[in-house]
């Protein structure tokens, strides 16, 4: 069990159900989402934030802004980003990894891929 | 008159022959035009009626369409709901399987003990009482053969989670179909505004920019999202991501040295993946 606060930000219900779902079966049950990169930037303060996991394609705000707005905040430019998301072209890849995401997920992904990509991230940015 | 006077007036007329011709010319095409534009307007009435029709209807199909996602959502999400019961119940029945072994493992240790405790007093008995009591207590094997069975049957709920596991995978179709209906919608939409549009001019009705017409807003959804199982994606995604992490200046990320210098290029990830 990880007392760590995941933050799990997806304009699909359903994507969001599925990854809360997986982290409960791998140890994390605290918590919390949202259903665009707007209201995450919202989520992360008051709730203490230690991960997030982001769509990318979403109203509002994308996961690739939400991504660049916390890495420009001094306060949480620590806190690690894993982007799951349908887009899976090099072009996106680069993309993602130039805005500074800690990992990337295509969907549709299986619980263990969550999972190695949770424990790698947790591993070098916790070292 | 001269020779020369001759020769002028001999051009002049050819030039007002060709001014002639050139007017029959123009009058022909311009006859021809009126002609077709009086067949055409009633033409163009009916088409444009035809438009007003078809585009009354294209709210209502993309009405149609944001209700198919937000049923199948509603449906996908019960059956994850579904799916959680499932697994906490496949929880709890490993949870009884271990305790029904455990406390069974404490008995056999009892029934040990007793066995032990009555060989003991088997030979103080007189021999014929000892054969009795020996083979009762031959009888009270605290080995019972279903132990082997009963040691599979966590496996078998495993086996049933990866099933929920797998389903719950198969569930974030959901998510890719929405996007593709919202690629849909997107198009549906902007065909109304650009329809709606032309009809304002044509019935002469003040119209909205056309910059208002494009729709949904196509940076919310994905319109290449496909259902795909083979990893294919993953795989890139995993060996960009690994190159990047290799990278010196990603090892240093505290500094703020741009990471763009260190991503490959185009060319290397032609290369890398043979494309
Ligand atoms: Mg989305």
């Amino acid at each position: 069990m990880s007392d760590k606060r995941v933050l799990v930000v997806d304009d699909s219900a359903t994507m969001r159900r599925i990854v809360i779902n997986t982290l409960k079966t791998i140890g994390y049950t605290n918590v919390v989402e949202a259903a665009d990169g707007k209201e995450a930037l919202g989520q992360i303060y008051p709730n203490n934030i230690d991960f997030v996991i982001t769509d990318w394609n979403m109203p509002n705000m994308s996961g690739i802004e939400l991504t660049k707005a916390i890495r420009n905040d001094g306060n949480y430019s620590h806190i690690p980003v894993l982007i799951v998301t349908t887009r899976g072209i090099k072009e996106d890849i680069v993309e993602a990894l130039r805005a500074k995401v800690n990992g990337y997920i295509v969907k549709p992904f299986t619980p263990q891929v969550l999972k190695d990509k949770i424990d790698q991230i947790m591993k070098t940015t916790t070292q | 008159m001269n020779k020369g006077g001759n020769a002028d007036d001999s051009n002049r007329i050819d030039e007002l022959k060709n001014v002639i011709n050139l007017g029959k010319q123009i009058f022909g095409f311009f006859d021809g035009l009126m002609r077709f534009y009086y067949e055409i307007t009633p033409l163009l009435g009916r088409i444009n009626q035809s438009i007003e029709e078809s585009s009354s209807k294209l709210p209502r199909a993309s009405d149609s369409l944001s209700r198919v996602t937000k049923e199948t959502e509603r449906a996908t999400i019960e059956i994850l709901d579904i799916l959680e019961t499932m697994s906490q119940t496949i929880e709890e029945g490993k949870v009884q399987i271990q305790e029904y072994r455990t406390r069974k493992q404490k008995r056999n240790d009892t029934i040990r003990i007793c066995i032990r405790y009555l060989d003991t007093v088997a030979q103080t008995l007189p021999v014929e009482d000892a054969g009795k009591l020996r083979k009762k207590i031959s009888e009270i094997t605290p080995e019972s053969e279903d132990e082997d069975i009963l040691s599979s049957v966590p496996g078998y709920f495993d086996r049933i989670a990866d099933y929920t596991s797998d389903i719950s995978i198969s569930l974030q179709v959901q998510d890719i179909t929405s996007q593709q209906l919202a690629a849909v919608n997107h198009l549906v939409e902007s065909v109304h505004g650009r329809l709606k549009h032309l009809l304002d001019n044509y019935s002469g009705a003040e119209s909205s920019p056309i910059s208002e017409m494009v729709g949904s807003d196509p940076s919310t959804f994905d319109a290449e999202a496909e259902y795909n199982r083979s990893g294919d994606k993953q795989n890139l995604a995993d060996a960009l991501s690994e190159q990047h992490r290799q990278s010196p200046a990603s090892q240093n990320s505290n500094k703020e040295a741009s990471n763009t210098q260190i991503l490959p290029t185009q060319a290397e990830i032609d290369k890398m993946f043979g494309s």
